[in-house]
């Protein structure tokens, strides 16, 4: 390689070279035109000055070309540098296939792994929410600690005046409500519902949804007299699918219910909020001189002003609730603060939307990512130690060569790089491939899945951890003291292992098997959590049950013809003689989907304070219970009994316990809402019902009739119900046909939506836990295999270089039993002593995933006992065939070949 | 400042330098004086153009330059043509030969239908 030493190398440099050499120019030439022509030195100077022609400018051009020149030859030479170093990295890993084979694998496995969960976090957790000024956006919402377990309710009509009217901290406030609307069908679509969103006017700019053609609603012109919308915007994906794209669907109506609508536009692809998508968008109605009224059911998102932080919000909104309160005693009465614990909640809205426990759950599985990461660098790094024992004679004679420590760092740091940037490339590929697998298993409630895939930010991460991994084991060779020369004295039959190496050799594998146990551990809790959540007694049988909405639409019920009650009665009794329906009922809700809860007034309660409560309740028909499979001491609700207004309700075990402290409640009233409806007489106790979740306690609700005891007002019968129908040899399609087919026949234009089979629902509801068990349980196996893999290497490494050390023993007599202890011996300890470190590291870690667990302590004796012995076993099984080729061994040969 | 006599050909600087440095490493005076004394004083140009025209021949491969001592022991900046420089030399040479007897041919020609 030829280096041109004699180029100027910096500007300063270049600069007096130039210099330098006009200087001797003009000086010649004075000379020159002196002895020439005889003039003064002074006259002289100016004539040379003057044939020179113009010095600056020269001097300038001069440089540019010089610095040019420069900056291309420091580039060449770095390129060529790398290219170089990069054949000669190439070559030496070629050299060792191997070695670079098994390391490569092993990193591109942990890499892989790591790339995967890193951008599952940072989709779903570290990126802001895709919305302008997304770090200013805060949720405003209500806690009801003595009512809800722990979740956030909405805010008021009232309070979303009474806030943007009063905060000083908040720059604009959208307030927005979900809904369902009822579609009929036409010649070429079924009658269908669909999901309406109703929201204020700014929530567009606010949250940067944009148009796809016409316009957003403006104040105007957008509602009847009797605040009925009138226009609407429909989502870019409902166009698609119900209009066909078609072009002129500006100004086209949307005869769906009593009032027809104008669509004035369609939002851009894939518009929503947070996670909620709707097919119509109409602007709520909100009208400031409606008296404040205690619902809190709507969701505000807030726009804090520059500079202002969440909890300044927080405690600007708390204090205006106060002045609300001061305002409105009737709404916020004392009796209403202390008997909910009612309080206003402002958070980041990326706090809102994602949620503590998944954020926590995707932190723990990047843990273990990292566990899985670590543990193959360990072994990437224990290979390298081999490697140099192999190369010292190598390095040594670089050394004795003149090579000094800086080329010997080049050297070994370009080669680890190669084999880190090798390993990147395949751990994205992997990784892609990977992410696809996880996003299919992962749980739908997981926000912000749409956002999830494999962008330059992961190729990012992965690429600087394995370049940091490779800088870390370049260097390897270099902590490892000892490249000298007297490695080429020691020669080939050097003394064993030195003392630390072997120290730091066995302390790798060590640490591998203590983060193995973590890992297996992790995995552990939460597949015996998941065994338990599956085997919880959920109080209804979901094997075999259908569900579905069913939304009778607003025509079926016609002056003259049949209630909506006796509707319902008509397509639960056809359903019911379905061949293959054993049960059929319907509900306003299922167990595991969402509820809500209202205020119920109980006859006799333990506690008079309890009396208003809110609580969970809802109202069912006959049939409802025996299609899930809920047991119900008592009496089970009849048709008859409607008919009779015996108006049955049934309670829930937990319920009767709370209210009257005896599970024999048969026989007591519970009013819904206020006393002014009549009380429903309690005739049966169900089992405890798992509603909320698995991993919640049996909720306390009430079930209701759908008709009220006679005089009953203001008890009016759903019009959209939760059909559940029991039939176990039934497939799903064949249920929907049978329901289709009643409906056309009793409750024409009737549209079904949420079909699911109840295992499903059931699936659904444990989907976060089998995610992350599943997650760590794959990550537990690879972290397995590597650490298998590295105990194999190094046992198998011990023994290659304790074979004349065996060879010696052997032939001084021992048998091959005592040569196979001494090396299952080496190994024993070492395992048993990194299954101990990894118990107790488990038991100090797992505290991290006690949100995740169900009925398993984080420090579960059995799950870390196993791990520990899966460990040792494991351990032991790597060990075999390098403890078999100890006892091969031929003596003569081994003390001869030493 | 008197006009220059004649003018320089762009390009024609180059030409005129590999053709002094041909004879052997040179400083850039020793070229001026070089064509000064070659042209007798007929081609004027500004000295100081030579500089960027070295150097840019330098950067272009043509020229090696090297600092060393002149025969009075001062230190000067002395270029020297390489193998790629002759080549291009040759080359321009060439050219120019021809380019001078095409047009000397045209200057040369009579009225035609005068000749037989």
């Amino acid at each position: 390689m030829r280096r041109v030493f004699r180029l100027p190398g910096t500007a300063r440099r270049i600069d007096d070279e130039v210099e330098r050499e006009f200087a001797f120019h003009l000086e010649g030439r004075i000379e020159d035109i002196i002895a020439r022509e005889g003039l003064s030195r002074d006259a002289a100077e100016r004539e040379a000055r003057r044939r020179f022609g113009d010095y600056h400018g020269y001097r300038q051009a001069a440089r540019d070309i010089d610095q040019h020149m420069l900056n291309r030859r420091n580039r060449m030479d770095l390129l060529e540098t790398i290219r170089r170093e990069t054949r000669q990295a190439a070559r030496a890993l070629l050299r060792a296939p191997s070695f670079s084979v098994i390391a490569i694998v092993t990193l591109a496995l942990g890499l892989a792994a790591t790339t995967t969960v890193f951008t599952l976090l940072d989709r779903v957790v570290i990126r802001p929410l895709p919305y302008p000024n997304a770090d200013r956006l805060v949720h405003v919402g209500t806690l009801w600690p003595k009512v809800g377990h722990g979740d956030e309710f909405g805010i008021s009509r009232g309070q979303y005046f009474f806030f943007r009217q009063h905060s000083t901290t908040l720059q604009d406030l959208l307030f927005y409500d979900r809904d369902i609307m009822i579609v009929p069908g036409d010649g070429s679509h079924p009658a269908e519902r669909v999901d309406e969103m109703d929201v204020s006017a700014n929530a567009f700019a606010m949250l940067g949804l944009e148009l796809a053609r016409g316009r957003y609603f403006t104040t105007a012109d957008e509602r009847n007299p009797d605040g009925d919308p009138r226009v609407a915007l429909i989502s870019y994906e409902y166009w698609q699918r119900r209009f066909g794209g078609d072009p002129a669907i500006i100004g086209k109506r949307l005869d769906y219910g009593a009032n027809p609508m104008t669509i004035i536009g369609v939002l851009a692809p894939h518009a929503r909020i947070l996670d909620a998508t709707a097919d119509v968008w109409i602007r709520n109605h909100l009208d400031p001189a409606d008296p404040p009224v205690n619902n809190h059911t709507h969701n505000a998102i807030g726009l804090l002003k520059p500079g202002v932080t969440v909890e300044q919000a927080a405690s600007d909104i708390a204090h205006i609730q106060q002045l609300m309160r001061a305002q409105y005693p009737a709404v916020y009465s004392d009796y209403f603060y202390d008997h909910t614990g009612f309080a206003m909640h402002v958070s980041a809205l990326r706090d809102f939307a994602i949620g503590s426990s998944i954020a926590r759950a995707l932190w723990v599985l990047f843990g273990g990512v990292a566990v899985v990461l670590l543990i193959a660098a360990a072994n990437v790094a224990n290979l390298y130690l081999v490697r140099i024992e192999a190369r010292r004679q190598e390095a040594a004679v670089r050394t004795a060569l003149g090579a000094d420590r800086a080329h010997l760092a080049v050297h070994y740091l370009s080669e680890s790089l190669l084999l880190a940037v090798i390993s990147a490339a395949a751990a994205i590929g992997l990784g892609y491939l990977l992410l696809h697998l996880v996003l299919s298993i992962a749980p739908q409630s997981l926000p912000r899945l749409e956002e999830v895939h494999l962008g330059w930010r992961s190729v990012a991460f992965c690429v600087a951890v394995s370049v940091g991994l490779g800088v870390a084991f370049g260097l390897v060779p270099l902590a490892a003291r000892g490249v000298d020369v007297d490695t080429l004295r020691e020669g080939a039959r050097g003394l064993s292992t030195s003392r630390s190496r072997r120290f730091i050799r066995h302390g790798l594998v060590l640490a591998q098997i203590a983060l193995g146990v973590v890992l297996l551990a992790a995995g552990g809790l939460m597949a015996k959590s998941f065994w338990r959540l599956r085997h919880v007694d959920m109080g209804f049988n979901p094997n075999g049950v259908q569900t579905m909405m069913i939304m009778l639409p607003h025509t079926a019920e016609q002056p003259g013809g049949p209630s909506v009650a006796t509707i319902w009665q008509q397509i639960i009794q056809k359903v019911q003689t379905i061949p293959g329906v054993t049960h059929a009922g319907a509900g306003w809700a299922i167990p595991l989907n969402d509820g809500g809860c209202s205020g119920l007034i109980v006859d006799q309660p333990l506690d008079p304070a309890n009396a208003g409560e809110c609580m969970p309740m809802q109202a069912v028909t006959p049939g409802y219970f025996e299609a899930l499979g809920t047991k119900v001491r008592g009496a089970l609700p009849t048709w008859d009994d409607v008919d009779a207004g015996r108006a049955p309700l049934v309670v829930t075990q937990a319920f009767a316990k709370r209210f009257w402290g005896t599970e024999n409640a048969i026989g007591r009233g519970v009013h819904p809402y206020n006393k002014r409806i009549p009380a429903f007489p309690v005739v049966g106790i169900a089992s405890d019902i798992r509603s909320e979740g698995l991993q919640n306690p049996p909720v306390e609700e009430a079930y209701f009739s759908i008709l009220g005891p006679p005089g009953t007002r203001n008890w009016p019968v759903s019009s959209a119900m939760s059909l559940v129908v029991r039939a176990p040899t039934l497939s799903q399609s064949a249920v929907m046909t049978g329901v289709r087919r009643v409906l056309a026949d009793v409750a024409p234009g009737a549209p079904i939506a949420d079909a699911k089979s109840m295992e499903h629902i059931v699936a659904e509801s444990t989907a976060g836990t089998s995610f992350a068990m599943l997650l760590l349980l794959i990550s537990a196996a690879i972290a397995l295999s590597l650490s298998a893999v590295g105990i194999y290497g190094v046992i198998s490494y011990i023994v290659a270089h304790r074979r004349r050390e065996i060879g010696i023993r052997m032939a001084l007599g021992a048998q091959a039993g005592s040569v196979a202890r001494l090396v299952i011996g080496e190994s024993v300890g070492v395992a048993i002593t990194g299954a101990a470190i990894g118990v107790v590291l488990a038991a100090v870690a797992m505290r991290l995933l006690r949100s995740q667990l169900f009925e398993v302590s984080p420090s579960d004796p059995l799950v870390l006992a196993a791990t520990g012995v899966a460990l040792v076993v494991i351990a032991l099984l790597s060990a075999i065939a390098p403890t078999r080729r100890a006892t091969r061994i031929d003596p003569v040969e081994a003390i001869r070949a030493g | 400042m008197t006009p220059p006599e004649l003018d320089l050909v762009r390009g024609t600087l180059d030409l005129l330098v590999l053709k002094a440095l041909s004879w052997g490493p040179m400083h850039g005076l020793a070229v001026v004086r070089w064509i000064e004394q070659t042209t007798r004083d007929e081609l004027q140009v500004e000295e100081g153009a030579l500089y960027p025209a070295l150097h840019r021949m330098e950067e272009k491969g043509w020229l090696d330059a090297d600092w060393g001592y002149t025969d009075q022991n001062r230190k000067a900046k002395f270029y020297r043509v390489t193998a790629k420089g002759r080549k291009h030399l040759a080359a321009e040479h060439e050219r120019w030969a021809r380019y001078t007897s095409v047009v000397g041919l045209v200057l040369a020609a009579r009225k035609p239908g005068t000749a037989r």
